[in-house]
């Protein structure tokens, strides 16, 4: 049997009959299939490769904000340090000999923190750093600075801003007055005036080049001076120091980083005189004696000292002052006093510059723990006084405390036994057992003194005929009147300086000093002089990697544009299969397997999801910019003025796009893959037939599904109730599990409501939304998806507007400002204290200053310099800035606390509490600060801290205060503060309150003035609030924003939805218009839909956060910005109206009769 | 042979289910024809998709040479399917992208790329039903009766024991729906299939010999 027209014959004689047949042997594989497939397919598989591009280039763009900031910062790290690699950096000034012990030599320098005063009539004060050297061009920036004319300064453009100045014009530079004996030592100069010099600017330095020269990271550029080397050591009064040695880049190969520290360590040798040591022969005898520039010899000194010294017979001492050793008036004899007198605390009694003996030649044992041996001469002045002094009578010490307490010099009594009478020679009239305090022992007569102590002139009897204590002078100097233990001693006044005042030598050592000397200097650990090597350039690499993850928060911040993208790849990959049901339909009926049927649909849909995302990851750099464009002007503004070189857009890596191409592709075939097993297990007749969508039977109406739901509402609801009643930290996470479930309780209802318009069992038809019900009831599942998806965007858009964090009032003192009102910040170290009545009377405040300054309150923090690991710095802390705060400090309390490891009324006490001495040191942190930036954990966590020398210390957190204008530092005691940085004097922070009541214009003018000489600069504690706020809000701003654009495009993928139920519903609208329904009218319908399924997900996910939501959440006040939520969700439904408007369009062209004959 | 015992087909419906098929029992042996006739809405569509395991029975057994398809996976379901199944549909359902050789060879790349033997018997099947210089045309380019015997060429490719037909020649002139009839029935009984046609046509019916019709859901005699 043949078909007419058929050529006839059996199978297999086509190429006997001569008939071209094509292509020999078939060339139909998979691959193939899909190949044509996709040609048909391809109108579609466009909207599907657009979707992919989505989702790649916010991947791409996300990580790509990652790459750019972290380049950014590394860019602006190493552009700060120029060719600069490494530093031997010393906190006193050292000799700039030193410099050429390396190959290659380094470059000296002196690296200050200084202020300026511009000389308008107005006159303006910053503070800058100077960087004074004489090469500045061999530090390696592009473009080099200027030459400094004689006379001249040059400064940077943040600086001459700051100070209103241009070329030509005078400023004033000052630096702190140099004081060799620590400024918290009784001795110390604390009210010195800054040395001051008269400088014409002689060129602005742009923020670029070494006009953006930092030692550390920093995001802003701060005020820069450059003068040369030997300016700048004429006014530190040192002709020959540094305190900076640059190690630079000039060599070729350029060595690692490195080797040249470990050269830098090895090569760089500090002379006793870099360490402020001298040993030298002294006195008559020619006795040589190690003492310091700054009076006392720190531990690490006398270790050493000990070991080079002490086998070749020396001895060490400690001199202190003695306000006034005293008898007390007892019965018959009247009180009598040996004012301002040396006591010389001693381990052995034979001295090199001799024994100390009584009156009969008897040697005099070391006193004992308390006792005390005085010379003659103290001994006749008592006696000269009325109360004769007898050994084995008590008499009492006074002196000053070891160190100062805010600038303040205290005295303290100490009550001793007289052990013995010295005879007034050897140790008893040895004035240079004592060493040389400027002001003090220089001066030819003791009514000349001016020493920074208090100091009583009544006292002293230097006025003929009673001038005893003037006549002793100038015989003996400041020759001890006492001798106590050296134990005694350091108790009285030993200080975080030191206990030693002096070694002694015999004098037949003087011949081998030289050897000495370098035996001693060599066994001296730098580290602990205040010396360090500083690899500056790995530093700033390591800081540029950042404290926070910038890709991650961005993926995380764009998580939900990426979920919205895959979702809309579903939708759309759901549409392609409905316009070609027929055609899987056919595959399926034939016998395709389910699985080889999903592998042939994912080939056909692969090609289009890697061309979307190739062509994504090439347009995600744009992206970047759009997110550093955008986070760079809010961070400028709110955080960080002048921030904004960090946020450039060179540097997405090669590296990261190929990553991003690899994460969103595999995302987008996944989502396909998955896609495509679903519409492989679909029934084959119901995509023939073009009815129906996989598993999409109606649910079962009520039943379980209502209770459950309600109930979840209800579990929802109470935890958020008890969130509200729990700590910050755990209410974020119990606001977001009820939300969770509020929301899952609230999609169930969802379901339900979608499941009871599936079965019909609602009312009859009604209106044209009964219509527009029955038309979602279609595809049961799809409505669900579309409202679910929108319910969870909106959810997170509601639930992330409320915690934007508002400004609490300044003036509460629970709340994150302490209840203080500025902050102040110093250039360099003081201890003046405007609260003080005494000390405002000597600052030279004006009437109205002086008044607002009344009643002030001023808390001095001692503070390490180092990093601020608060959120506003992107750098990563590598080395956290350290405060010190006092008893007065602790005792006022203050701000809130989410955790303290006791339950005490003032948690700040628990910085005071006694630990051992192996026992870590108590600390409190900001909790974001110790959970985020530094990532210790929680309460309880221990931690490491270098201290001064670099030693690792062990620190315990024992309270987390909330977010507030702390944050960004750990918080000690002033002791424990003691304990890590031994050397340092003064305060470089300090907290201010106004008065009730006081002018604030004058309250600030009052602090800048009595701090001008110390560099202050302030800032409001409210807009430091504002700018810690401000990087949450901004964060959370490109939430909102992000999670906003997400909702929309999950919107669009509404539109998908609907035109893929239009397509399945062809019948159906064709039936419409055949009964008479006009194209708007069938338009309307498809509107109502849209607009049904988006309400539904709107008003389930606003629900849901607004009934999770607690007051007082996560340390900020809650509130809802209604009318931000309204807008998105106006927004929101505008486009889902249009994406109903795109589908409606289908719609209405639908022909009923093609339509109603099953075409 | 086909055993067709009680089998019933029911939809749910809110006023109660709605019984398509009640009940139909009846065999065919290797070879054998039969032509189900009917009134629109008597089930013939629903008959054809249960024995062409398109969808499952709501009671009653159906086994093809003792094989019961219903009770395997989807997957083995889609396997006998495949091998065992040749189905007709009304509107031909041809891949419009695929040339009338490829459509022909769909259900071989159902479980892998045809062998040369298989293309040739493609071809073949081709030539059969007349559409020698046709191999290469899209269904675009074919009229609806070509398009039909492409449809019965593919349904024939893997030499299926069972034929399905559902109105195979409802869209075509009777000239040609009687050479379509003809070559159903030559080349399903070539290798000992059998043939099951659902038509309105008594012409088609009469070609098939056995003529049973089915009203209301169930196969008189």
């Amino acid at each position: 049997m043949t078909i007419p027209g058929a050529g006839g014959g059996r199978t297999g004689d086509a190429t006997a009959a001569g008939i071209d047949r094509g292509p020999s042997g078939g060339s139909l594989s998979l691959p193939a299939l899909a190949w044509k497939l996709l040609s048909a397919w391809r109108r579609q598989l466009l909207a599907l490769a657009a979707a992919a591009a989505v989702v790649a280039a916010t991947v791409a763009g996300a990580l790509g904000v990652g790459d750019s900031l972290t380049g950014g910062l590394e860019r602006l790290a190493l552009a700060r340090l120029g060719g600069i690699t490494a530093a031997v950096v010393a906190d006193e000034p050292f000799s700039v000999t030193r410099a050429a012990d390396v190959e290659p030599p380094l470059l000296p320098a002196l690296v200050l923190a200084v202020s300026l005063e511009s000389t308008a009539e107005r006159p303006r004060t910053a503070p800058a750093t100077l960087l004074a050297c004489d090469d500045p061009g061999r530090l390696g920036f592009d473009p080099p600075a200027p030459p400094v004319p004689a006379g001249g300064i040059v400064i940077n453009a943040p600086l001459a801003l700051a100070l209103g100045v241009a070329v030509g014009d005078a400023v004033v530079l000052r630096v702190a007055a140099p004081s060799d004996v620590p400024a918290d030592l009784p001795l110390g100069r604390r009210d010195g005036d800054p040395v001051g010099r008269r400088v014409r600017v002689a060129a602005i330095l742009p923020a670029a080049g070494i006009g953006q020269f930092s030692l550390r990271p920093a995001q802003v550029t701060g005020g820069l001076a450059l003068v040369p080397l030997d300016v700048a050591q004429a006014m530190v009064q040192r002709d020959d120091a540094a305190n900076v040695l640059f190690a630079l880049a000039d060599a070729a190969p350029a060595p690692r980083d490195h080797d040249v520290v470990t050269r830098l360590r090895e090569r760089v040798r500090p002379t006793l005189a870099d360490f402020g040591l001298t040993l030298e022969p002294v006195g008559p005898g020619r006795v040589p004696r190690l003492t310091s520039r700054r009076l006392v010899l720190s531990a690490e000194v006398d270790r050493a000292a000990a070991h080079v010294l002490g086998p070749v017979g020396g001895r060490p001492s400690l001199a202190f002052l003695a306000v006034g050793i005293d008898l007390p008036a007892e019965a018959g004899r009247p009180a009598a006093s040996v004012p301002y007198s040396t006591v010389l605390g001693i381990d052995h009694t034979d001295l090199p510059v001799g024994r100390l003996v009584d009156d009969a030649g008897r040697a005099l044992a070391v006193p004992g723990d308390e006792e005390i041996v005085i010379t003659r001469w103290a001994a006749d002045d008592l006696a000269a006084q009325g109360h004769p002094a007898t050994v084995g009578a008590w008499l009492l010490l006074r002196s000053f405390l070891p160190e100062t307490l805010h600038g303040r010099v205290a005295e303290s009594t100490t009550r001793l036994r007289i052990a013995g009478i010295a005879a007034q020679a050897g140790p008893a009239v040895a004035r240079d057992l004592v060493p040389d305090v400027r002001g003090v022992t220089d001066e030819a007569s003791i009514a000349d003194w001016d020493p920074p102590f208090p100091f009583d002139r009544s006292r002293v009897r230097s006025t003929p005929p009673d001038d005893i204590d003037d006549r002793y002078w100038k015989l003996h100097g400041a020759a001890p009147k006492a001798f106590v233990s050296l134990a005694t001693a350091r108790t009285i006044a030993g200080s975080r300086f030191g206990g030693t005042t002096a070694w002694h030598l015999p004098a037949a050592a003087a011949a081998d000093l030289p050897r000495l000397r370098a035996q001693l200097a060599a066994a001296i650990r730098p580290a602990a002089m205040g010396f360090s090597v500083e690899a500056l350039r790995a530093d700033a690499l390591a800081a540029a990697r950042g404290s926070t993850p910038f890709g991650g928060l961005f993926i995380a911040l764009s998580g939900f544009v990426v979920i919205a993208g895959l979702i809309l790849e579903w939708l759309l990959f759901s549409l392609l299969v409905a316009a070609h049901r027929r055609d899987v339909g056919v595959l399926s009926a034939l016998g395709w397997p389910p699985g080889r049927l999903a592998t042939l649909v994912t080939l056909v849909a692969a090609p289009a999801a890697l061309v979307g995302t190739l062509v994504g990851v090439v347009a995600g750099p744009l992206w970047t910019r759009l997110l550093l464009a955008w986070l760079g002007g809010a961070w400028d503004k709110a955080v960080a003025a002048g921030s904004s070189a960090v946020f450039s857009t060179a540097g997405v890596r090669p590296a990261t796009l190929v990553t991003a191409a690899l994460v969103a592709g595999l995302l987008s075939l996944a989502a396909l893959a998955v896609a495509a097993r679903r519409t492989a297990r679909r029934d084959p007749l119901g995509l023939l037939r073009g009815t129906g969508t996989a598993g999409t039977g109606p649910a079962p109406a009520g039943g379980w599904l209502v209770p459950v739901s309600i109930g979840l509402l209800v579990a929802g609801a109470a935890v958020a109730w008890l969130a509200g009643r729990s700590d910050a930290a755990a209410a974020v996470g119990m606001f977001f599990l009820a939300g969770v479930l509020c929301l899952v309780g609230l999609l169930g209802l969802v379901r339900s409501r979608v499941a009871a318009l599936a079965a019909g069992r609602l009312r009859p038809l009604g209106s044209l939304w009964h219509l527009a019900g029955r038309g979602v009831a279609h595809g049961p599942g799809r409505a669900f998806s579309v409202a679910a998806m929108v319910a969870v965007a909106e959810f997170l858009v509601v639930a992330v507007s409320a915690f934007r964090l508002d400004d609490r009032p300044a003036t509460d003192r629970s709340g994150p400002t302490g209840g203080w009102t500025t902050l102040a910040t110093f250039g360099t170290p003081t201890s003046i204290d405007p609260a003080d009545a005494a000390v405002r009377g000597t600052l030279g405040l004006t009437a109205a200053e002086a008044r607002a300054l009344e009643g002030c309150e001023v808390a001095l923090v001692r503070s390490s310099g180092g990093d601020d690991a608060s959120c506003t710095n992107l750098y990563a802390s590598v080395r956290p800035v350290v405060h010190g705060v006092g008893p007065a400090f602790v005792a006022r309390g203050g701000f809130r606390f989410t955790a303290a490891s006791e339950p005490v009324a003032n948690p700040w006490r628990l910085l005071e509490a006694d630990v051992a001495e192996t026992a870590p040191l108590p600390a409190i942190l900001d909790a974001a600060t110790a959970q985020w930036a530094l990532k210790l954990g929680g309460l309880g966590a221990e931690f490491n801290l270098p201290d001064a020398t670099g030693t690792p210390v062990r620190l315990r957190i024992v309270g987390l205060l909330e977010p507030g204008i702390l944050q960004g530092a750990v918080i000690v005691s002033e002791r424990s503060f003691a304990r890590l940085f031994p050397r340092g004097s003064g305060y470089s922070l300090a907290l201010a309150s106004a008065p009730p009541g006081a002018d604030p214009a004058a309250f600030a003018a009052g602090l800048a003035t009595a701090w001008a000489d110390a560099g202050v600069a302030l800032e409001p504690a409210a807009d430091r609030l504002r700018r810690l706020q401000a990087v949450q809000n901004t964060f959370l701003a490109g939430f909102q924003a992000l999670g906003a654009l997400g909702l929309l495009l999950g919107t669009a993928g509404v539109a998908a939805v609907q035109i893929q139920g239009v397509v399945e519903r062809a019948g159906t609208f064709g039936l419409l218009g055949a009964l008479g329904f006009d194209r708007r009218r069938i338009a309307l319908l498809v509107v109502l839909e849209t607009v049904l399924m988006v309400s539904w997900g709107l008003i389930a996910g606003g629900l849901a956060g607004a009934l999770a939501l607690p007051r007082g959440v996560a340390g900020g006040s809650v509130h809802l910005p209604l009318g931000w939520l309204a807008l998105t969700s106006l927004l929101t439904l505008a486009v889902a109206c249009l994406a109903g408007w795109l589908a409606a369009r289908r719609a209405v062209r639908v022909a009923p009769r093609a339509a109603l004959a099953g075409g | 042979m086909l055993d067709v015992q009680g089998l019933s087909k029911s939809y749910a419906a809110p006023a109660g289910p709605i019984r398509v098929l009640d009940g139909v029992t009846f065999t065919l042996g290797p070879g054998g024809r039969l032509a189900v006739m009917g009134p629109s809405g008597s089930g013939k569509s629903t008959l054809l998709s249960i024995l062409g395991t398109l969808e499952a029975p709501t009671k009653g057994c159906v086994t093809l040479d003792g094989a019961d398809p219903f009770a395997a996976s989807p997957a083995k379901r889609a396997a006998f399917r495949n091998r065992s199944i040749g189905f007709v549909f009304q509107e031909h359902h041809l891949l419009s992208g695929c040339t009338a050789l490829d459509n022909v060879l769909l259900p071989v790349l159902a479980s892998a790329a045809p062998s040369a033997a298989m293309v040739e018997r493609a071809r073949g099947l081709l030539d059969r039903v007349g559409l020698e210089k046709r191999h290469q045309h899209l269904p675009g380019q074919l009229s609806g009766g070509e398009r039909q015997r492409v449809a019965v060429a593919r349904a024939l490719v893997m030499a299926p024991r069972l034929v399905l037909a559902d109105e195979p020649t409802g869209q075509l002139d009777s000239h040609v729906a009687a050479a379509v009839t003809d070559l159903l029935v030559e080349l399903a009984g070539e290798a000992g299939g059998m043939l099951i046609v659902v038509t309105h046509a008594d012409a088609v019916a009469e070609r098939l010999g056995t003529v049973r019709r089915l009203v209301d859901g169930r196969l008189l005699p």
